[in-house]
């Protein structure tokens, strides 16, 4: 029996730059690349995001097709959406920001084009108070959704006291 | 069969105190609900199984908590959860008994400053004997179990 040996392939980052701006200039996307780490970041404006999305999944050339995870950071001013993308075919990674406003924070839903942001939205939506625009079922994930605050956010206090136990408003 | 042997012969009257005889039958036929929560679980599980052995006390675990007369609440309640441990409780006929084993159960232990946990278990349902430690050894949960015992032959049909 052959021993099939895997090999990692030597990563070009700036190869993954060139290919992917191939597709946003003409779209008119504005892209702000850097590295971080040996890791790719791309800042991208929050109306962008759908369309950007589609193409880094669409495009034969780039083919991500799978979405590593979603997570959010609050940086007090302003709240920011990470989502982190990987090619099976080209053995790609890509990690894409999107800045939100700290008052009033939305950000447009993947979940037309990933299926796997469903739950990652909800969890995004109830930890950091994020509005999700187009999610098709927001509903409280981990958390009993009557709360009145969002842990994750930098303002949540942890306080050391006695709590009265409240029954949760809705039960499912 | 000891004093018993040879008077029942034709039919006969045993008189017995009610309490005593009911409060046996109880505290010997523990039939708990096959329900682990969290971690303590799995400390909960080792008790019951073959090398401590829960069924020489007569305890035999049931699925459904309509057969069950006491549940053991092993870990953390989180506000979510605890509606349905009410339920559950609900469910059970009379009489009905709960322990709660471990830290989280007691408490909310190392979670008490936590946004989601019930600083607990007693906040929602009645508890009737605390096990403590993160988590209890078997041993402890048997000491625990046979403090249960004690509360269950204290009780009379007098005054419950």
């Amino acid at each position: 029996m052959e021993i099939l040996e895997f090999k990692y392939k030597k990563v070009d980052v700036q190869e993954i730059i060139e290919v992917v701006e191939k597709y946003t200039k003409p779209s008119g996307l504005l892209c702000n690349f850097f590295i971080f780490k040996d890791q790719l970041f791309c800042e991208i404006k929050r109306e962008d995001l759908k369309k950007f999305v589609e193409i880094l999944n669409k495009k034969p050339e780039l083919s991500f097709e799978y979405l590593k995870c979603i997570t959010a950071v609050d940086y007090i001013d302003y709240l920011e959406m990470v989502y982190l993308f990987y090619s099976f075919k080209n053995q790609w990674s890509i990690n894409v920001k999107v800045k939100l406003d700290a008052l009033n924070p939305q950000v447009d839903s993947i979940y037309e084009i990933y299926r796997a942001a469903d739950w990652y939205e909800r969890e995004m939506a109830e930890m950091f108070g994020i509005n999700i625009i187009g999610h098709p079922n927001l509903k409280p994930l981990l958390l009993s959704g009557d709360e009145g605050f969002y842990p994750l956010r930098k303002s949540f206090e942890i306080k050391w006291e006695e709590r009265e136990y409240l029954p949760p408003k809705k039960f499912e | 069969m000891g004093f018993l042997e040879g008077k029942f012969k034709k039919p006969n009257i045993i008189t017995v105190c009610y309490d005593k005889l009911m409060n046996a039958a109880r505290s010997r036929s523990l039939w708990y609900l096959t329900f682990g929560v969290a971690c303590c679980a799995i400390e909960f599980m080792a008790a019951a199984a073959s090398h401590y052995d829960f069924e020489r006390y007569g305890m035999f675990f049931r699925a459904s908590p309509r057969q069950v007369d006491m549940i053991i609440i092993s870990g953390t309640i989180t506000r979510k959860y605890a509606p349905v441990v009410k339920r559950i409780y609900e469910q059970m006929a009379e009489p009905k008994y709960v322990v709660a084993m471990g830290s989280c159960a007691i408490s909310g232990g190392p979670f008490y400053d936590s946004y989601s946990v019930v600083q607990g278990v007693d906040k929602v349902i009645p508890v009737d004997v605390y096990v403590q430690g993160c988590p209890p050894r078997p041993e402890a949960l048997y000491m625990g179990l046979l403090k249960l015992k004690d509360v269950i032959n204290r009780e009379t049909i007098v005054v419950k």
